[in-house]
């Protein structure tokens, strides 16, 4: 089956910066380059007129596994309110502030996205997160397994563990949860709050255990280098959310002693304490020193004003904001001496002065940061507000006096504060791609997305131009998920099942032998019953294909 | 003009939202459009000419007469004008309104005013339970407005309630005032077991001595301040029998609690039989 | 004969350290035993080809879901009860559900919603089983569920490790339940009858914020008692809470489980502590969960008018079937077999546990497989944070709940 889409201008970085009008093709869901010779073309799709880039790719928004599924049975009153009735594809459902699964890969795909990383799997929930992944239709999934909190690894750190066991602990994790990169959360930070230690600076000794954050952080980012896993070591710094935290995040980044590191929701940790309220932009510093550090990649978790929720494995910074939470209900959990979850719901208002800085905060980093490919388009969902929004910011992000009309509507305070309204950088159309499609594929290394190059997978996102970007990017005329017309603007044509992404790194395994020991010890589990297979991920994924991605081992 | 009234012609075999029969949706509508509007049951939907003749054309004063209690959500979000129901009420009565009036010439379900913020709800018989709270998962009960039952209230009434006055001049049920939060409850008859459970604040008056108050409700005195006065005088105006146990100027015996939980909220007690 | 590995499906624990010896049909735990494993295994395990029965006439597969069909096409407002099923019999629930535009609810839906609610209506501080294992230095256990209701509890939760262990029982327990408790524990037991524990919970939760209460008016319990267990609460570094919400049996509860959840919050202000209700038989917390992701809010739910909707008053099933609303019901019951409420002259579908028989002669009956035995299958387990594969141990018998919904979801088209 040979499939053309004429006529269209195509926005393709990965592919150099020319945008010129082509022809693409696809044969049997992969792009190839042109038809061979005498081949038939079953079927034209005209795309003239029309902008067309690679399927979109969020590699960071919470979409599975349990602290979702706790916000979402927290808020039922809520998600009553956000119905999705049934059409004759899709399944009815909700889409509160955490939406359900069905919700989630529904409007993913509406919006041109095709694939979706779940940040933050804890390894003993694994099952339950490639489950609701796998109930996410249409987009491919991946997950990142938390690690830097589990009571195995700081012990082996506290013992002078050497890294190549290390290495194997953590190659060992990304087979048994099905992971494709590993993500610390506030390092030592979740544990120490079983220790009732309620703060954890970076180089502060864990209460018990007596390493520091640095110490786990360095580790972590050097045993995934080694292993050779494309994706850098996923970090969510330590203080998420407390004035002054700028300073923890700068020794975040010298933690990682200039091996590659990804920062997520920077916009969370980019705080200062200046002015009479202790509270204050601190973005031009942390873009300063991200723009001087080539292995440092970031997120920005921007925030939008309106209700959410909040999920997180950290436990120990939700807890202590969970004063701050409306409406006034949470959960924080501890959990199986792995990590630990807080899901606190927040409503941002555009009068609160915090919140308008916040705001502005995360917006000075996107347009601070001068590197496309180091920064990504996140709202950490829903943490900041849902994926549905990223039409506005986009629109935020392209538009300048759009931006400075909202910035004149906030907290005057707040917008006095921010250097926002100087910021004349817009985005282009080639940097947006960059930003969601090209560099969030070559940063996890997923070879055959983001891009429309021949042997690409044909995700293709077919956009009628529009002066308002909001509207562009909201409803695409087309998206085709490998080569399939899934969404036909706005509106779900057809539901299919993803792939989950992994990576499968070679390592001794033996480790396998000292963790057998500390399972029977310490979990009510046994090693067997913790490791998740390839045919059961499947299973539990409904996936029809499992996409193993390739490690190149950095040590012998 | 006279009353826009709707008679229901038969029970629905399942509960059927009928919030859509309030003034603000029917004003300006004719009778003909009235009755082709649609009301949702489970997996049928009637049109209200099917469900109910349609007499009248006042759409600020709305009848619905004959109702029973698969009629669910009757008022619910109502903003302004009067509505009157002959008959039983089913569940959520009056939800969420703002404004205007329910009489109900009958008993009503559960729910009555859940998460209600003003207005005033008049029940002649007896409710369910939960009567002046809020939905399931909400933090908040009734936040404003006037609810009076003249018969029996059931279990949990003014359960996490927020503002406003709750009047019942029966009895209640089980764990009246649970969760109270602020506002005022005033019960003539008996209570069920557990009144005031984890009440934060507000005031729960009792016009009969329950036979047992929780032991985190530590005895504040008799009491007949100025202020206990000024309450029961404003009752007086919700029907004789508030007024009489107004006149009746009760010394009240003040307990406060839940020491559980805060401890700010109150309740006061006539010297009646247990 | 062949030993195989197991998981037990029969609580909320999921044990995963069985051994049960496999002869033919007969099974039998051989490691890892308890009340019951042994009963579920010794009823399933004396049980030979089960087949449908359709108006308790035996028949085959083919007709009893032909019979199925015809009673779903008939009914307009269709209940599904018990889901007591593996995760993948759940999503074919839902999927059936939003099909026929039913109701849906748990059969243990009351006892769960008092946990519930309380997570809707106030949040939570809760731990799991290794947690608790590792780190407790004190737990406050209420009522007797953790022995009786999850047999090994004490053995693979509060046993091990050495750690040494305050434990305060809230409830009289029976002296055969108290000798259960680890023998080195440092106990204090309060011995409150179950109905005044509303008032103790509250009465705790005064004492621990030293509010000028007088624990003397506290019916049958000491103050001294009282006194003690607020100390030690305030005292522990890593304090836990546990209770199964089966044992709360009486009216509104849930108002005692705030009261315990606001109890962890507190002491959570100063020292570390957290609450561990035990949930996870019958596969509530796996139905729930599954519910709650796909379609973003829990049970019980309506998938009436191609929409889902959340409301415990109007979707709970004895609410449903106690206001006649309901034509048909369909009762799902692979675990634990319990039998459908009755509903005299609704026509009635179940699909249970390949031992029970009927005493009520529903329209249809479809024998099924049960997780971990006839089929493998995934069930979340009662700390809600795990979820475990249950291998199949024995071929034959029944098909998955999954199997044969699919095949009716196809029938029906």
């Amino acid at each position: 089956m040979l499939t053309r889409l004429s006529g269209a201008r195509i926005v393709d970085p990965a592919h150099g910066t020319q945008q010129d009008v082509r022809d693409l093709y696809v044969r049997d869901g992969r792009m190839v380059d042109r038809p061979r010779d005498g081949e038939r073309i079953d079927r034209t799709w005209d795309a003239a007129g029309t902008i067309v880039m690679a399927g979109a790719i969020d590699l960071h928004t919470h979409i599975g596994g349990g602290k979702v599924n706790i916000a979402r049975g927290l808020l039922p009153e809520l998600g009553r309110q956000h119905s999705l009735a049934a059409t004759d594809v899709c399944g009815a459902c909700t889409i509160g502030p955490a939406p359900s699964t069905l919700a989630t890969g529904y409007r993913y795909a509406a919006m041109g996205y095709t694939a979706c990383f779940e940040p933050a799997m804890l390894p003993v929930n694994a099952r339950q997160a490639h489950m609701e992944m796998g109930d996410t239709p249409i987009v491919d999934k991946g997950a990142y397994a938390m690690l830097g909190n589990d009571d195995f690894l700081l012990r082996l750190l506290a013992d002078g563990a050497n890294r190549a066991e290390i290495r194997d602990y953590v190659a060992w994790t990304l087979h048994a949860t099905q992971a494709i990169g590993i993500k610390v959360v506030n390092a030592g930070g979740i544990s120490a709050f079983k220790f009732n230690q309620r703060s954890l600076d970076v180089d502060e000794a864990h209460v018990h255990y007596g390493i520091t954050p640095r110490t786990i952080l360095r580790e972590l980012a050097r045993a995934v280098h080694d292993l050779g896993v494309p994706h850098p070591l996923h970090v969510h710094s330590s203080n998420l959310g407390v004035p002054g935290n700028v300073d923890s995040t700068l020794a975040t980044i010298d933690a990682a002693e200039g091996l590659p590191i990804h920062l997520t929701h920077l916009q969370f940790h980019s705080y200062g304490t200046e002015g009479d309220r202790k509270f204050s932009s601190a973005a031009a510093r942390i873009a300063e020193k991200v723009n001087a550090s080539p292995n440092v990649s970031v997120d920005v978790g921007q925030i939008l004003f309106g209700q959410t929720v909040t999920a997180s494995g950290d436990s120990m910074l939700q807890c202590r904001n969970s004063r701050h939470g409306r409406p006034p209900k949470w959960v924080v959990m501890d959990i199986e001496c792995d990590a630990g979850c807080g899901v606190v719901p927040f409503r941002y208002r555009d009068r609160d002065f915090v919140n308008a800085l916040q705001w502005a905060i995360g917006l000075e980093l996107f347009l601070m940061i001068r590197d496309p490919w180091r920064v990504f388009l996140t709202t950490d969902h829903p943490n900041g507000g849902p994926f549905t929004s990223y039409p506005h910011l986009i629109k935020l992000l392209m538009d300048r006096s759009f931006r400075n009309g909202v910035l004149a509507s906030i907290n005057p305070e707040a917008a006095a504060m921010s250097a926002l309204g100087s910021l004349e950088r817009e985005y282009s159309l080639h940097e947006i791609a960059i930003m969601t499609r090209a560099a969030p594929a070559r940063i996890l290394g997923l070879e055959d997305q983001g891009h429309l190059g021949p042997g690409a997978a044909a995700n293709i996102v077919v956009y009628e131009p529009h002066p308002d970007p909001e509207v562009m990017f909201a409803t695409p005329r087309w998206v085709f998920k490998d080569g399939e017309l899934v969404a036909e603007r706005g509106e779900v044509k057809t539901v299919i099942c993803g792939a989950i992404h992994t990576v499968k790194p070679d390592f001794d395994r033996g480790i396998e032998r000292k963790l057998k020991g500390w399972f029977e010890q310490h979990h009510t589990q046994s090693l067997s019953s913790f490791k998740i297979d390839d045919e059961e991920v499947c299973e539990c994924g409904r996936a029809p294909r499992l996409a193993v991605h390739a490690c190149r081992a950095r040590t012998a | 003009m006279s009353a826009l009234k709707f008679v229901l012609r038969h029970s629905p075999p399942s509960a059927v939202d009928v919030s859509g029969l309030r003034p603000a949706m029917l004003a300006g509508k004719s009778r003909k459009e009235i009755a082709q509007l649609s009301l949702t049951g489970w997996n049928e939907v009637h049109r209200v000419g099917d469900l109910f003749a349609v007499r009248g054309d006042d759409a600020q004063r709305i009848v619905i007469d004959g109702a029973d209690e698969r009629l669910v959500r009757i008022g619910a979000g109502l903003d302004s004008g009067e509505l009157t129901v002959v008959g039983a009420a089913g569940d959520y009565l009056g939800e969420s309104m703002r404004g205007g009036s329910i009489v109900v010439r009958g008993d009503a379900g559960a729910l009555i005013g859940a998460g209600m913020r003003g207005g005033r709800i008049d029940v002649s018989g007896n409710v369910g339970a939960f009567a002046g709270s809020g939905r399931a998962g909400t933090l908040q009960g009734m936040a404003g407005g006037v609810i009076v039952v003249r018969g029996n209230a059931g279990d949990r009434a003014a359960d996490r309630m927020r503002r406003g006055l709750l009047l019942i001049e029966g009895n209640a049920g089980d764990y009246c005032a649970s969760r109270m939060l602020a506002g005022t409850t005033v019960v003539l008859g008996r209570v069920g077991i557990d009144a005031g459970y984890l009440m934060r604040r507000g005031t729960l008056v009792l016009g009969r001595s329950p036979h047992e108050l929780l032991p985190t409700f530590n005895h504040n005195g008799w009491h007949d301040l100025l202020a206990i006065r000024l309450l029961l005088e404003s009752l007086a105006v919700y029907g004789k029998r508030f007024q009489s146990f107004a006149r009746s100027r009760p010394s009240l015996s003040r307990w406060l609690g839940d020491l559980g939980c805060d401890g700010k909220g109150e309740i006061l007690i006539a010297p009646g039989r247990p | 004969m062949p030993l195989r590995g197991a998981t037990c499906g029969f609580c909320g624990l999921l044990c995963d350290d069985l051994e049960v010896e496999v002869d033919g049909a007969a099974l039998r735990v051989v490691r890892g035993a308890c009340a019951r494993s042994e009963a579920a295994l010794a009823a399933l395990g004396a049980v030979v080809d089960p087949v449908p029965r359709i108006a308790g006439k035996p028949a085959s597969l083919d007709a009893a879901l032909a019979a199925t069909v015809e009673v779903l096409r008939a009914a307009r407002r269709p209940v599904i009860g018990g889901l007591d099923v593996d995760v993948a019999g759940m999503r074919s629930v839902l999927a059936l559900a939003r099909r026929i535009g039913a109701v849906v609810d748990h059969a243990g839906g009351s006892i769960k919603y008092r946990n519930l609610h309380v997570l809707q209506e106030f949040g939570g501080i809760t731990t799991t089983f290794a947690e608790a294992r590792n780190r407790a230095d004190l737990v406050l256990l209420v009522g007797d569920g953790w022995w009786r209701r999850f047999p090994r509890f004490v053995e693979r939760i509060l046993a091990p490790n050495g750690t040494e262990r305050r434990i305060v029982t809230l409830s009289a327990l029976d002296p055969a339940t108290r000798l259960t408790l680890p023998k080195d524990a440092d106990v204090l037991a309060l011995d409150a009858p179950l109905t005044g524990m509303p008032a103790v919970c509250s009465m705790l939760n005064a004492l621990v914020e030293e509010r000028p209460v007088k624990p003397a008016r506290l019916a049958g319990v000491t103050p001294q008692a009282l006194q003690r267990c607020a100390e030690w609460l305030r005292a522990a570094q890593y304090g836990v809470i546990v209770w199964s919400a089966a044992d709360l049996d009486w009216p509104h509860a849930e108002l005692t489980v705030q009261a315990i959840a606001r109890l962890v919050r507190t002491l959570n202000g100063t020292t570390r502590f957290a609450a561990l209700p035990l949930a996870g038989s019958d596969a509530d917390l796996t139905a729930n969960a599954v519910q709650t992701w796909q379609s973003g809010v829990p049970l019980p739910a309506s998938y009436a008018n191609r929409s889902v909707d959340f409301d415990p008053n109007r979707y709970a099933l004895r609410n449903v079937l106690a206001r006649g609303e309901a034509d048909a019901l369909l009762w799902v019951s692979s675990l634990s077999g319990a039998a459908p409420p009755p509903v005299p002259g609704m026509p009635c579908v179940v699909l249970t546990r390949a031992d029970v028989e009927l005493d009520t002669a529903a329209n249809v009956q479809i024998p099924v497989a049960t997780p971990g035995i006839d089929a493998a299958g995934h069930l979340l387990r009662g700390d809600k944070v795990i979820t475990l594969r249950l291998p199949r141990l024995r071929e034959g018998g029944p098909p998955a709940v999954s199997t044969v919904l699919d095949l009716l979801l196809a029938r029906l088209g």
